[in-house]
C-alpha cells in the first residue's frame, strides 16, 4: 500500500448527511404514494394469458372477421380480373354466338387469333394467356358453322384450280399464261 | 486476536440486526426501514458527494435511492445483497446525474492547483488537491477510484457493481493512479526545486 493509495483514502473517507435525513427520507415515504415496481417482461406476459375468457372472445371474433372479410375481397379481385380478361378472350377467339352466327367473320377473327396476343387494357401477356386458358370451348352450333365455311372454302379452291388448268390447255406450247386479274 | 474475534462478533450482530430490520421493513415497519437508512446513509451519502460534489444534489439522490429502495424491499435477500444493492444504484444513478445535467464542473486537469509538498500538517489541502485531481477523470474511471479507496473495493466487487470486465476496472485504476501519481510527484519537484 503506497502513500498515495493512503492519501486516496483519507481524500475520499466517508462523510454523513444532514442530522434529519433518515426523517426526510420517511417523510417523503408517507407523502408520495407508494409506487409499486414496473412488472417485468414476463409478468406482463404471463398477464396477457391471464385475461379473462371475453377477451379471448373478442379476439377470435376480430380473426374470423378478418378472414371473411379476406374472402370476400379475393371474390371480388376474381369477379374483376374475370371481367377484363372476357373482351380479350372475344377478340382472341371470336367466341361469341353473334359473331359464330356470321360465317365471314372466322376467318378474319382466326387471322387475328395467329398473328398473336391482343393486348387489352394495358394487361400483361401472361395474364392474357391465363385468360384465354381459361376460355370456354367453342359450341357445337360453332363448329358446324365453321366446317361449312371451310367446306365452301375447298369448293371455291378446287373450282378455281379446274379454270386455271382448262387455261392452261387451251394456250399454245411456249406461251406463258396471263396473270389472273383480281377484279 | 481477540480484538479479531471481537469485530467479527461484531460484525455478524450488526449483519443479524440488518437482516431483522429488512424483514419487519418488508411486512411494512417503518421503523425498521429507518434504522436501514440510518446503517447505509454514509455510504450512499458519501458516495454521491465525492462523486457529484455537491452536497445538496448529493442528499437528493441518496434520498431517491433509499425510496427506491423501499419501492424494491422485497427483491433485498439479505445484508450483503443490501449493500451490494444500495452501491451498484447509487453508482449508477450518480453517473447518469452527471451525464443528464452536466453538474460537474468542467476542471481541466491543468487548472488543477498544484499541491504544496505534503506535510502531516497540510494534509488536508492535499486531500482536496486529490479530489480535484479525480474530479477530472472521465465518469466511469472516477466512480472506480471512489469504490476503490471509499468502499475498499477489490476490483472484481467494482465490476460486479459496475458492470464491466474486471480487467477494465484494473485499467481504469492503473491509469487513474499514473495520472495521480504523476501529477502530485512533479507538483512536489517543482516546491522543492
Amino acid at each position: 500500500m503506497s502513500r498515495l493509495d493512503d492519501e486516496l483514502k483519507v481524500a475520499f473517507q466517508r462523510r454523513e448527511p444532514s442530522a434529519d435525513f433518515a426523517a426526510r427520507v420517511l417523510a417523503r415515504l408517507d407523502e408520495a404514494p407508494l409506487k409499486l415496481a414496473p412488472p417485468s417482461l414476463w409478468q406482463r406476459l404471463a398477464d396477457w394469458f391471464a385475461v379473462p375468457a371475453w377477451r379471448f372472445a373478442a379476439a377470435g371474433a376480430m380473426a374470423l372477421l378478418l378472414v371473411v372479410i379476406g374472402f370476400v375481397v379475393m371474390r371480388a379481385q376474381r369477379a374483376t380480373n374475370f371481367e377484363q380478361a372476357t373482351p380479350a378472350v372475344i377478340a382472341t377467339t371470336g367466341n361469341t354466338p353473334s359473331v359464330l352466327d356470321d360465317g365471314v367473320k372466322v376467318p378474319l377473327n382466326s387471322a387475328v387469333a395467329q398473328s398473336g396476343p391482343v393486348r387489352t387494357g394495358g394487361r400483361s401477356p401472361i395474364h392474357h394467356h391465363a385468360a384465354v386458358a381459361k376460355a370456354p370451348k367453342p359450341s357445337a352450333e360453332a363448329e358446324a358453322a365453321k366446317e361449312k365455311v371451310l367446306f365452301a372454302l375447298q369448293i371455291t379452291s378446287d373450282t378455281l384450280n379446274e379454270v386455271q388448268r382448262a387455261i392452261s390447255a387451251d394456250r399454245p406450247t411456249g406461251e406463258k399464261p396471263e396473270p389472273v386479274q383480281n377484279r | 486476536m481477540v480484538g479479531w474475534e471481537g469485530t467479527t462478533t461484531l460484525e455478524e450482530a450488526t449483519e443479524a440486526r440488518i437482516e431483522q430490520a429488512l424483514a419487519r421493513s418488508v411486512a411494512g415497519d417503518q421503523l425498521a426501514f429507518a434504522e436501514i437508512v440510518r446503517q447505509h446513509q454514509g455510504m450512499v451519502f458519501s458516495l454521491a458527494y465525492h462523486f457529484l460534489r455537491d452536497r445538496w444534489l448529493a442528499e437528493e439522490l441518496a434520498q431517491e435511492v433509499f425510496l427506491n429502495l423501499h419501492q424494491n424491499l422485497s427483491a433485498i435477500q439479505s445484508s450483503a445483497h443490501l449493500t451490494f444493492w444500495l452501491r451498484k444504484v447509487t453508482a449508477h444513478r450518480s453517473i447518469d446525474q452527471t451525464r443528464r445535467q452536466k453538474v460537474r464542473p468542467q476542471v481541466s486537469l491543468d487548472d488543477v492547483p498544484e499541491p504544496a509538498a505534503p506535510h502531516a500538517e497540510e494534509d488536508f489541502m492535499l486531500s482536496e488537491t486529490l479530489r480535484r485531481l479525480v474530479e477530472t477523470l472521465p465518469d466511469k474511471a472516477r466512480m472506480v477510484v471512489m469504490l476503490r479507496y471509499q468502499e475498499d473495493l477489490q476490483p472484481a466487487e467494482i465490476a460486479e457493481v459496475l458492470d464491466m470486465p474486471v480487467n477494465t476496472v484494473k485499467s481504469h485504476l492503473r491509469r487513474s493512479l499514473a495520472m495521480l501519481r504523476d501529477k502530485l510527484s512533479r507538483s512536489v519537484g517543482e516546491v522543492r526545486a
